[in-house]
């Protein structure tokens, strides 16, 4: 199969944004099931996937305004309504 | 009635925009922050925000929360701040200027062996050196495909709300979310699994 690892990369990719055609999946499969090299880069997806997720998870618990950058929004805020 | 909102003192902006920031500034920092990822930037979106907010205050029906009215003001700023980025910057990505030519043989295989990757999630999002890496790494990336990527794997935007801030297509946004991850994986094997001897 021609251009095979750079369509199937593609589809890799396509997987985690959208439902693959029936044709896809069975093109991505197959092809993952003769080749090392993709099955890897799908490997690494998934995991970079799940890192991100992990990561966004974290943040969303952890990101806070600091007192500081509270009071200037304030101060500004109120130069800005006030003038 | 109407007179008396015209002359509210001072302390009454003050108080109001002060109780909006206590309870629910940092929500609202932090939806700013994972679609921008520059503080400045965010901290600016927020003002925006409550700045309008408080200036539109008698269009809140409290039909939905304020926090609900309070987050659609901030998206529509977010908009606007990425889509002015991606006019002032020309982030249109050159059609011909293919990066996949990077990664594949002319013969559309690979051409080097991908080796996999052995650390897992769990560890990798709580190493802060890793993680240093993956911003470098996302740093590098074309300004378009950072801007989608970003969106969609730290925000955890779908294609619709993507397509919807960038102003392209589904397909479009595709592509650059592939060629970004194509370029990450390489990026993060140099710099991150490959320089640890995880190879097998």
């Amino acid at each position: 199969m021609k251009h095979a690892c750079r369509e199937v990369s593609r589809l890799a990719s396509d997987a985690l944004e959208r439902e693959l055609s029936l044709w896809e999946k069975l093109r991505l499969h197959v092809h993952l099931l003769l080749c090392i090299n993709c099955r890897n880069y799908r490997v690494s997806l998934h995991r970079l996937h799940e890192t991100l997720a992990r990561i966004r998870a974290a943040q969303s618990r952890e990101l806070k305004l600091t007192e500081e950058q509270r009071e200037k929004l304030l101060a500004e805020l109120e130069q800005r309504l006030g003038g | 009635m109407a007179r008396g909102r015209q002359t509210l003192p001072m302390p009454d902006i003050r108080r109001t925009a002060g109780q909006w920031l206590e309870e629910h500034g940092d929500y609202l920092y932090r939806f700013a922050m994972l679609r921008v990822r520059d503080a400045e930037v965010a901290l600016d979106l927020v003002q925006e925000t409550l700045l309008a907010a408080w200036q539109g205050r008698e269009s809140f029906q409290g039909s939905s929360s304020l926090r609900t009215w309070l987050v659609g003001i901030l998206k529509h700023k977010i908009t606007d701040h990425i889509r002015r980025e991606i006019r002032e910057r020309d982030l249109e990505e050159a059609v011909g200027n293919d990066p996949n030519s990077m990664f594949f043989k002319a013969d559309g295989s690979w051409h080097e062996s991908l080796h996999a990757w052995k650390d897992n999630p769990e560890s990798l999002c709580r190493n802060q050196q890793f993680q240093h890496i993956l911003d470098d790494c996302i740093g590098r990336l074309s300004d378009k495909q950072q801007q989608v990527f970003v969106l969609r794997e730290m925000a955890g935007e779908d294609t619709e709300a993507i397509c919807k801030i960038c102003g392209i297509t589904p397909t479009h946004a595709h592509v650059l979310l592939h060629r970004a991850r194509l370029a990450l994986r390489k990026c993060l094997d140099t710099n991150w699994f490959g320089r640890r001897g995880t190879r097998s």
